[in-house]
């Protein structure tokens, strides 16, 4: 069954795909052509909104699981750390004891939404995409609508911004990139980051309007919620916003007061506010540990990543950030968040060297929105140009058709083919494996239970219910790890006479263990089975021989 | 031995596809600056040529970077065809890479008899950018047009475009894949466009002479296919600005057999979704070169005299190109298994064989093997399943078999001509061999060559019986 509840294992997925490609530019030109008879930019930012819905069902038709829930580490490790605190738990912690949560506000909301229910947080999970894409654009266009009164920013050119944004900041070979498609990653894998997005233009707005004390409060305390939604865009949005004054204090220096005390004030109250989430953040994560890893990727060209990549993007960018500049203050808040996001991305020449270049696909990702945002101010204006050199309508509504029907070629939906350009899609067109489900419903339910063994499988098993566990893959590695994970090996091995006791530090009342864990061990599942404390409740096998066993910890018979 | 196909070319090392991509890819960008800048300075001849350096960088990167002839050993029907071709230069006759199995000689055969058979092989592999600078050679120096150079540099970012790449049809992608077709589409070109100059007095006859060259051109298709809606779609969605500014060009400047190029071009584009008798792809590279005929003289009308727009536009399209950011070993498996040379082992037995063994003797070795044996020692096999089927393989099959049991009928044997078996360690187990000496206790045969890798070559000698 597919998230919609359809059996989908019949389904010829590449034909499916296929027709899905075909079809959706019939039906955008369809939608455009109505749109001249509407007469309303809604109608295209609708087209927009339903384009976005349109990527998200077809890559999540053919699913027999949630989207990426296996093949992809980061999609079990926000599961597990969102599901601690739907089931239960305290909001700052994940489900690995101990460990902080890395964007509490992301797992408090899916929690709040969820109804602290893991089971519907899981089912839920899937909508997040189509919510954030969705919500994207529309916050775009509401965001950047004119104060009463006020010229620019007219309905045609937001809903082509939101247009833009989301279905042209992903190009079509992106897939054979390092960084893979920006939509995909962001919307489909990590709605969590999404979330910054949506709240990012309302921040810029913000900012771009505060004249009195309390607005630029508002702006700074807007800015530190987008720092407990995802932390990378708020330090990003704070150099675009330090970019925004120094471009003003270069070319519009009347205003050069007002916006280093915006920008400072607004930084400031946020860096005030958040700075306990960043305490943690430096407590719970490794922020300044270096690495080979932690370099530019050998392969990739990266100045030209940004620019020629997309070459006819970053043109038409280019005027657009003038043409912002050159409108308003939102206007020029929009184009020193472009200009911070490049001069961020140019920053990591040095971090490269220093073996620091972290997160580099989310600002890669930052820095692709906020050139398609400008690019769509910059398409707007040719349009409106070259329409009215060759004295053709003028309309809004005509010049808004136009861009769209320029820009169709390009939109996602096109050229989307998950199966080749996406890494998780194959991957998650199977069920969960039912060894982890079967394992999984044994647990529901006890929400004081704290897994240790496997920590692959009992990563599983957080993301699934929320249950609790000792150490979970890919999860941060605890400062006492090593004591743990002997702790886990010697109670399987029948070395701790009452590993329950042993365990009591951690809380630990349950074991799980895999046949690679128990090889790894040195053990067999029989000889498990023969120990003591260890009493088995679930033995879930699959018919290839692989099998997750469950067992309860009991005292020792004196 | 077959090695690197970018050794004819006296490179004596291939450049790395992960750590020297990215500097190749920064010079192409530079290069496509340079040629804005030219263009800027109208000094277009000079724009020119920097836009063929960078074709010659970006996609000269990666037919050097193939450390073994494209899909040699990796793809079944570029092995099959490396074998015939190799046997035939160096084993002779007419067969195929199955003794005593008569083929067509093709062009590819025949090149390879009178020159080198390792030449022939490497051709393939360097031909993406030698069809590209041909073609963009060909429309500055043969088409009449006002704006010629600066058709043959739009052509660079047209000829493929990442939505033509992602449908299956692109140029560029094509030319590794089918070759043959790739020189057929580059002397149609040729020939069109130099009929276009010669003919420019007589339009009709011009624009009789580019419909049969370019109809001819199309025929014999072949995969990739487009159903008509796609075939539709690719017309219009994936040629965009090329549509829009080709139609509005050649609506100016009236070129006949641009017109011709362009809508001839479609509609073979349309007519292969419904009769597969032309070939999709060739008709495609047709029309977008129509356009592109056409979309040069609007850009310089569009700009008025300002060079800075032409300027912008050779820049952004070159630094931006699917050529420039063309990346095979992410797009294409075949050219990724071709990034890794022939395993060393095996090159070093199959250069023996080339050297040591009778050109007119054939070989019985494992499926894995054989196609090895012919494409790069160059000796005939009996079988080689999965490459090439005789009608009579059933007979070969049971005389494979007697020979392995060192129990063969002599006259079978040399109607074949059998003279060698190439065994490795585990091969023909199911034949009941252990290790490849045991093959020598079966029967008559010499060992005549061992690799440490565990390869042997045996002669065969006169049969038990």
């Amino acid at each position: 069954m597919n998230l919609f509840g359809a059996d989908v294992r019949g389904l010829d997925v590449a034909a499916f795909l296929s027709s899905a490609r075909l079809l959706f530019p019939l039906l955008a030109l369809v939608w455009i052509a109505a749109g001249l008879k509407v007469r309303r930019a809604g109608w295209f930012l609708a087209g927009a909104v339903l384009a976005n819905a349109y990527v998200w069902w077809e890559t999540s038709w053919p699913l027999q699981r949630l989207y990426a829930l296996g093949p992809s580490s980061d999609r079990l490790n926000n599961l597990a750390m969102t599901q601690a605190v739907a089931a239960g738990g305290p909001l700052l912690r994940t489900a690995q004891v101990g460990h902080l949560q890395f964007e509490p506000f992301w797992a408090a909301l899916t929690a709040v939404l969820s109804g602290f229910d893991p089971a519907r947080h899981l089912r839920l999970y899937a909508w997040y995409p189509l919510l954030t894409a969705c919500g994207f654009a529309l916050s775009l266009y509401a965001a950047t609508r004119p104060r009463a009164g006020e010229p620019g920013w007219s309905a045609g050119e937001r809903a082509t911004i939101a247009g833009f944004v989301t279905l042209l900041s992903s190009a079509p070979m992106d897939w054979a990139g390092p960084y893979r498609v920006p939509w995909a990653m962001t919307f489909l894998l990590k709605p969590n980051h999404a979330l910054g997005l949506l709240l990012a233009p309302w921040v810029v707005r913000a900012v771009a309007h505060a004249q009195r004390d309390r607005d630029r409060l508002m702006a700074g305390l807007l800015l530190h919620l987008l720092g407990w939604a995802f932390v990378i865009h708020m330090g990003a949005l704070c150099v675009g916003l330090v970019a925004f004054a120094v471009l003003v204090s270069l070319w519009r220096r009347a205003e050069a007061a007002r916006a280093w005390r915006d920008v400072l004030v607004a930084i400031g109250v946020n860096v005030l506010v958040v700075s306990p989430y960043l305490l943690l953040l430096f407590k719970g994560y490794h922020v300044f540990q270096s690495g080979a890893r932690l370099q530019i990727p050998p392969g990739s060209p990266h100045l030209l990543e940004a620019t020629t990549r997309t070459a006819a993007l970053a043109v038409l960018a280019a005027g657009g950030a003038v043409v912002l500049f050159r409108r308003d203050r939102l206007g020029r808040v929009w184009c020193g968040l472009a200009v911070g996001a490049l001069v961020l991305w140019l920053a990591y020449y040095p971090l490269h060297f220093l073996q620091q270049a972290k997160e580099r696909d989310d600002v890669y990702y930052w820095l692709r929105v906020n050139l398609a945002l400008c690019a769509a101010v910059g398409a707007w204006d040719l349009a409106g140009r070259l329409l009215a050199r060759w004295r053709m309508a003028t309309e809004e509504t005509w010049r808004t058709a136009a861009v769209a029907v320029a820009a169709l070629p390009f939109a996602l939906p096109v050229w989307w083919d998950p199966s080749r350009m996406d890494l998780y899609f194959a991957g998650s067109l199977d069920p969960i494996p039912s060894r982890y489900t079967q394992v999984a419903a044994r647990l529901a339910g006890d929400h004081h239970a704290v897994l240790a063994g496997d920590p692959y499988a009992a990563r599983w098993m957080a993301a699934l219910d929320g249950t609790r566990v000792l150490l979970a893959a890919d999860f941060p590695a605890p400062r006492d790890w090593r004591a743990r994970l002997e702790y886990a090996s010697a109670a399987v091995c029948g070395q701790v006479a009452d590993p329950l006791a042993a365990g009591a530090p951690w809380g630990v009342t349950h074991f799980i263990v895999t046949p690679a864990y128990l090889a790894e061990c040195g053990v067999s599942l029989e000889q498990v089975q023969g120990l003591g404390p260890f009493r088995a409740l679930e033995v879930a096998r699959e018919s290839d021989g692989n099998f997750v066993a469950l067992f309860m910890l009991v005292p020792p018979r004196s | 031995m077959t090695g690197a196909p970018a050794a004819w070319l006296g490179l004596s090392w291939a450049p790395d596809p992960v750590y020297d991509i990215a500097l190749a890819r920064n010079l192409a960008a530079v290069l496509a600056l340079g040629a804005g800048g030219c263009e800027l300075r109208g000094r277009r001849a000079a724009a020119l040529t920097l836009a063929l350096a960078m074709v010659a960088v970006s996609a000269g990167f990666w037919s050097a970077a193939l450390l073994r002839p494209y899909g040699l050993l990796v793809d079944s029907g570029v092995t099959r065809w490396a074998a015939d071709t190799v046997v035939t230069a160096r084993a002779g006759g007419t067969d195929i890479l199955l003794a005593g199995e008569p083929g067509a000689m093709t062009p590819w055969r025949m090149a390879a008899e009178r020159t080198s058979s390792d030449l022939v092989l490497a051709v393939p592999t360097l031909l993406p950018p030698i069809v590209l600078v041909a073609s963009v050679l060909a429309i500055a120096l043969l088409w009449p047009g006002r704006a010629a150079s600066l058709a043959a540099m739009l052509w660079i970012a047209a000829s493929t475009g990442p939505l033509d790449a992602l449908r299956g049809v692109g140029l560029l992608d094509g030319i590794w894949r089918r070759p043959g077709r790739a020189i057929e589409w580059t002397a149609a070109v040729v020939m069109a466009l130099g009929l276009s100059r010669l003919l420019r007095r007589w339009p009709r006859a011009a624009v009789i002479a580019v419909a049969i060259i370019m109809t001819a051109a199309c025929l014999r298709g072949s995969p990739p296919r487009l159903g008509l809606l796609e075939a539709a779609l690719h017309l219009t969605l994936d040629a965009h600005v090329w549509l829009v500014a080709g139609v509005a060009g050649l609506v100016i400047i009236r070129d006949p057999p641009a017109i011709v190029m362009a809508a001839g071009g479609a509609l073979l584009v349309l007519a292969s979704a419904v009769v597969p008798v032309f070939d999709t792809a060739t008709a495609s590279a047709f029309a977008r070169l129509g356009l592109v005929l056409g979309a040069a003289p609007a850009l310089e009308a569009l700009a008025e005299g300002k060079r800075w727009v032409t300027a912008v536009a050779v820049s952004v399209a070159l630094a931006g190109s699917y050529v420039a950011w063309w990346d095979p070993s992410r797009t294409d498996p075949v050219a990724k298994e071709s990034l890794a040379p022939v395993p060393d082992g095996l090159a070093q037995a199959t250069d023996w064989i080339a050297v040591h063994t009778d050109p007119g003797g054939v070989f019985i070795a494992h499926p894995d093997y054989a196609p090895a044996v012919a494409a790069l020692g160059g000796r005939r096999v009996l079988r080689a399943p999965g490459y090439a089927t005789a009608p009579d393989d059933e007979r070969r099959r049971r005389l494979e078999q007697a020979v392995l049991d060192g129990n063969w009928p002599e006259a079978l044997r040399s109607r074949y001509g059998i003279r060698y078996v190439l065994l490795a360690p585990g091969q023909f187990s199911e034949r009941g061999l252990e290790s490849p000496e045991q093959l020598a206790a079966r029967g008559s045969f010499r060992e005549i060559y061992a690799s440490g890798k565990g390869l042997h070559v045996y002669e065969l000698g006169e049969a038990r019986r």
